[in-house]
């Protein structure tokens, strides 16, 4: 960076002193520059100065190198999956979560999952505590009058109230697998017949909701209830009553 | 496999002591550590926090607030605070770098013409104009001092593209301008020098608007 003619004086002064300090300068001219700044205070603190700003570029730009060869050594690597692994995928803005809030994350999920399960155990506990008070206030025999003969629908109802709850839904399968009786509906009798019949199914359905009741399985029950009051049967009023108990 | 402790080879993470006590001590291996240690977790939080994708330009981030990092701690000037980890002050410095460079924080030639000018109070033959650079016999050593720690904080941190460039290549690799121009794609050296001559007015200004805000000129 010789001086060169047409150069502002401050442009040949920074080039002057840049090419002492960094000591391209011949040794006459050296000799000649020394002296101006022994006379020129001022030229010698521009000087003192100038040499500590190249001091701290050449010592950062080190330093900065040192760094690099680090970053050499060891690149990174973007697209590693042991690092997708342990952060996690990234969302659309390429942010991963850091190890620990995802370990906060988890604990909060796991707990609050927790607290769910428990949460869902001691309703269910508590409902079908309540399914089973529930079906054991119903007296059978004043909503179901018994028969005069031992039917089918009497059977059922003897054994739920007897606590043969395994008995009573062989029963109900039984009466369910048997085929309704062919009945002449143009005769008097025939109609009888069948509207027996029906009756006998309806009595059935509701009897397998009690038995349900009692024995802990609210949701099965209360299925066969809202089936009861959907279809208008003669115990939709018993089923409603029951559906609202619980 | 861990990758951490692949990355390490065998090195243990350091704490935020020990990684202060081996960069005042100047142990390269600290250095090798510190920069590994963080470099990962920065170049997500990078992409998440500073809107840097590219991973490029979160590592050179990443190396440059490291270098003033280490070059604080090294020379005395940042001490381990209570509540900020050694960590937060990287990524903190990181943050401080990249936001200045995206304010593309310049002072434009028209800017230094018109300090120059003002400075020279040319309406008064008899004013001196103080020079910023007149360490002399009146200043003691403690101006001196810390005169010398504005100019390691201006250089490097305060310096814009692409004067730091210049300034590397032509003090550091002690490149001639025409090396320069090639390695930079400018015309020539000609256009090296006029450049490298904006640069050191712009340090100038630079350093002495942070000397007359510490009252040192």
């Amino acid at each position: 960076m010789n001086g060169e003619k047409g150069q502002s004086p401050d442009l040949e002064m920074y080039d002057t002193i840049d090419r002492y300090v960094l000591e391209l300068m011949e040794e006459d001219e050296r000799i000649v520059f020394e002296k101006a700044m022994a006379a020129d205070a001022s030229l010698a603190e521009q000087v003192s100065v100038r040499r500590m700003v190249i001091e701290e570029v050449r010592r950062k730009e080190a330093l900065r190198d040192d760094f690099l060869t680090v970053e050499a050594a060891h690149p990174y690597q973007a697209d590693d999956p042991a690092d997708s692994e342990r952060h996690g995928k990234p969302d659309q803005h390429g942010r991963r979560l850091p190890a620990g809030v995802r370990r906060i994350m988890y604990f909060v999920i796991s707990v609050a999952a927790a607290a769910c399960l428990v949460s869902g155990i001691f309703f269910r506990y508590s409902y079908v505590s309540q399914g089973i008070e529930v079906g054991n206030d119903v007296v059978l025999a004043d909503v179901i009058q018994p028969s005069r003969g031992d039917s089918a629908v009497d059977e059922i109802r003897k054994a739920i109230e007897d606590v043969r709850y395994a008995e009573a839904g062989n029963l109900i399968a039984a009466f369910r697998s048997v085929p309704a009786p062919e009945s002449d509906l143009s005769t008097e009798e025939g109609r009888y017949l069948y509207e027996q019949y029906l009756a006998d199914c309806m009595a059935v359905d509701y009897l397998e909701a009690v038995k349900f009741l009692r024995q802990g399985h609210p949701f099965k029950a209360k299925r066969i209830l809202k089936s009861i009051i959907s279809c208008d049967s003669y115990y939709s009023d018993q089923a409603t009553e029951l559906l609202e108990k619980l | 496999m861990n990758r951490f402790a692949n990355q390490f080879k065998g090195m243990n993470r350091l704490s935020d002591i020990e990684l202060v006590s081996g960069i005042r001590a100047g142990d390269d291996a600290v250095k090798s550590a510190m920069y590994l240690q963080y470099r990962d977790e920065f170049v997500r939080w990078a992409a998440g926090n500073m809107d840097i994708a590219d991973a490029g330009d979160a590592l050179t981030l990443y190396t440059d607030a490291c270098v003033v990092a280490w070059d604080k701690i090294s020379d005395g000037r940042y001490e381990l605070k209570a509540g900020v980890t050694f960590k937060t002050y990287l990524f903190q410095i990181a943050k401080y770098m990249g936001f200045n460079a995206r304010r593309k924080r310049k002072i434009t030639m028209e800017d230094i013409e018109r300090y120059e000018t003002s400075v020279k109070r040319n309406d008064n033959p008899e004013y001196q104009a103080p020079d910023v650079f007149l360490t002399g016999t009146g200043d003691d050593q403690e101006t001196v001092r810390k005169k010398r720690s504005i100019v390691k904080e201006v250089v490097f941190t305060g310096m814009a593209e692409p004067c730091r460039s210049i300034f590397r290549y032509i003090y550091y690799e002690k490149m001639s301008c025409s090396m320069v121009a090639e390695k930079m794609s400018y015309s020539g050296a000609d256009t090296v020098k006029a450049q490298s001559y904006r640069c050191k007015r712009k340090l100038k200004a630079a350093l002495e608007e942070r000397f007359r805000k510490y009252d040192l000129i």
